[in-house]
């Protein structure tokens, strides 16, 4: 298999894949918690996959949201109960058009103030520059915020 | 900017080395598989550091390994124990990120108790780390289905 860095060397110019991947994937996440949902979208392809059926249980997203109308829908209705608080990420491998970020999530209950800290895996695939796939693997802790996600 | 020809061959040099371990860690890690499924953990070893740092201290909550397991033969150990409590069935790999001495692996498991025969599934993501050829560091990340297999693990 290859290697997707494009380099200087291909004529990919002062950014590389990866770097390009990376940039992007730390842009998507300081959008989320700025609660900008719009721009969040702006790198997200128009038939992007969220959540795709898996065997992860128990803080399992319930359904998949297909299309990027479906996505915006419910990350601004989760917007309305929860307010993400920033994320500490752990590891980030990219290879190829995939990346996957280990990372602690903190997430504010509007309504009662009350902060949920728990750790997910975060898969992504891009195309042309855009997530194509997106999914997160959350941990048992996650189960209620998980379980009750808008769609 | 205009590159010269010895950057230009010292790049792809570069490049075909990271292939080699591309490579050279994907077979080990599907090795490392074959041998987890078989009950081979002396097989296992072969492939591990004698300074492994196993289930390294996280945050990651509900599902998680008491502790971390350091170096081979208390690695070693572990397994045979656990190895006496549960046979792995089956093993599916979904997806397999290879990014420079690192990867990871999102699987699906599915192990049997020896006593009553119950089966579990759950899926995992692990991460490993290599140097020289050899894994430094592993971890795994169950989902919340796997709580009794995992906070049980010996240590």
């Amino acid at each position: 298999m290859m290697y997707s860095d494009t380099s200087a060397a291909a004529g990919g110019g002062e950014t590389s894949g990866r770097a390009l991947i990376q940039r992007r994937l730390q842009e998507m996440f300081a959008l989320r918690v700025a609660g900008d949902i719009e721009g969040m979208l702006a790198y997200v392809a128009d038939d992007v996959v969220c959540f795709p059926r898996t065997n992860w249980g128990h803080a399992r997203y319930p359904y998949t949201l297909r299309g990027k109308a479906a996505v915006r829908e419910a990350f601004v209705l989760r917007q309305i109960n929860y307010a993400i608080l920033p994320s500490k990420i752990h590891r980030t491998l990219i290879d190829g058009d995939q990346a996957i970020v280990y990372r602690t999530c903190q997430v504010q209950s509007r309504g009662g103030g009350k902060i949920l800290t728990f750790d997910s895996i975060d898969t992504f695939r891009f195309r042309d520059r855009l997530v194509v796939e997106f999914n997160e693997l959350c941990d048992g802790t996650a189960r209620e915020f998980v379980v009750n996600f808008p769609f | 900017m205009m590159l010269r020809d010895s950057d230009v061959q010292m790049l792809a040099t570069t490049r075909l080395l990271g292939e080699v371990d591309r490579d050279l860690i994907a077979n080990m890690l599907q090795s490392l598989f074959a041998r987890r499924k078989a009950g081979d953990v002396d097989g296992m070893m072969n492939f591990l550091a004698a300074d492994i740092v196993c289930f390294p201290n996280t945050s990651w909550g509900h599902a998680r390994y008491p502790r971390a397991i350091v170096g081979k033969d208390a690695v070693r150990e572990a397994f045979w124990q656990r190895h006496i409590k549960y046979v792995t069935l089956e093993s599916t790999v979904h997806r397999v990120l290879i990014d420079g001495d690192s990867a990871a692996v999102h699987r699906t498991t599915k192990i049997c108790e020896r006593g009553g025969g119950d089966a579990i599934v759950f899926d995992a993501v692990d991460f490993f780390r290599f140097r020289d050829c050899l894994i430094v560091e592993f971890c795994e990340f169950p989902d919340g289905t796997a709580y009794d297999a995992v906070i049980n693990f010996p240590h």
